[in-house]
């Protein structure tokens, strides 16, 4: 018997405003913060959390800079961040499927 | 975890639809292509006696040839175009993204132009040493399909992440080989390149919509311009600029009103 999709969820990139942050750093070369904080609608102190958690596990990597004289954070997400967000996406997908299949 | 998954799209098309700055470069090279038309102007009797005789010209590969009374002009008009159009366009994308905050990467899109640019030198080689060989009798529509074969190997190579030097050479030979067949669009050819490059990054299905609707363009120029016909004015040389640049200026201004 096949294991169940939960199991290859990743706690560090499960939880919601991560697995956010994650979709939207993969899709660019890299992001600023003040982006991410306005799309993902998150407090600055709570957005900087999960920076922090991601960039801990590697899955991300922070650029810090200036913009003339205005302090700008950039995101990017790293090889082994765009491969842990594609297993999510399916182990996500698979769990979705199971649930319709079991459903009908 | 359905409405999760929602979001998660959402997200992805918002990110993309923020990335979105293609109208710059699509209206750049159109409006370039219209500006390069008083460069076309025919040499008169004089031209089929030109053509009969060439010299070495790697301008050749980039939309000029020797029927044309400014040649060289117009080649270097291209060079500068393609050059500084690519410059203009990797310093438009990241002062969006800057303004924005969210970057697009425009290193591909500078290595297909630089790719496009460079393969003349290639095209040129190309020219002096196939007149030896059997593949020199060869028609231009073979040589078109050749080309484009080996430049959809090389997308192959990069989409399969194969080394660099093996990807960077199968485009190079395939775009010189596209460029010696059609010469005539050469210049077409290379921001074609740099456009369905920059398409695939965008991931906007509109722009990649404009983008082929370019390359059949380029196409339909490169068949059906009348190049070969007597007497030659400046439209009949001309005439290779006006579907290409037309289909430029109407995208690029679409995509200024709708992005």
């Amino acid at each position: 018997m096949s294991e169940h999709p939960t199991a290859s969820l990743d706690d560090v990139v499960h939880q919601k405003h991560r697995l956010g942050i994650l979709t939207v750093a993969a899709e660019a070369k890299r992001v600023e913060f003040g982006y991410l904080r306005s799309t993902l609608e998150l407090t600055a102190g709570n957005l900087s959390r999960h920076i922090t958690v991601l960039e801990q596990a590697g899955l991300i990597a922070v650029e810090k800079g200036y913009d003339g004289k205005r302090p700008r954070t950039w995101v990017s997400v790293t090889s082994v961040g765009r491969t842990a967000l594609a297993a999510e996406m399916s182990a996500l997908r698979a769990l979705v499927e199971r649930h319709v299949a079991s459903g009908s | 975890m359905a409405d999760l998954l929602g979001d998660l799209d959402e997200l992805r098309r918002r990110a993309r639809k923020d990335r979105h700055a293609y109208p710059f470069p699509v209206l750049y090279f159109g409006v370039a292509s219209f500006l390069a038309i008083p460069l076309y102007q025919p040499w008169g009797p004089e031209a089929l006696r030109r053509v009969s005789a060439p010299t070495w010209n790697p301008l050749t590969s980039l939309g000029t040839n020797d029927a044309l009374r400014y040649p060289l002009a117009l080649g270097l008009y291209w060079l500068t175009v393609l050059v500084v159009g690519a410059l203009a366009t990797a310093w438009w994308y990241r002062r969006r993204g800057r303004r924005v905050g969210i970057e697009t990467s425009t290193g591909g899109y500078l290595a297909a132009v630089g790719i496009g640019v460079g393969a003349p030198l290639v095209s040129e080689g190309l020219y002096w040493y196939l007149p030896m060989t059997p593949l020199g009798h060869w028609q231009p529509g073979p040589a078109t399909g050749i080309g484009l074969v080996v430049i959809a190997a090389a997308t192959v190579l990069w989409r399969r992440r194969a080394p660099r030097v093996v990807t960077v050479a199968a485009a190079v030979l395939g775009t010189a080989v596209l460029q010696y067949a059609q010469g005539w669009v050469g210049q077409f050819i290379v921001i074609g390149l740099g456009l369905v490059v920059l398409a695939a990054v965008e991931r906007s299905t509109r722009f990649t919509t404009i983008t082929a609707a370019y390359l059949v363009a380029v196409c339909l120029s490169a068949g059906f311009t009348p190049v070969q016909s007597v007497p030659t004015t400046l439209w009949t040389m001309a005439g290779v600029v006006l579907l290409p640049g037309f289909v430029l200026v109407v995208g690029g201004l679409v995509g200024l009103r709708r992005e």
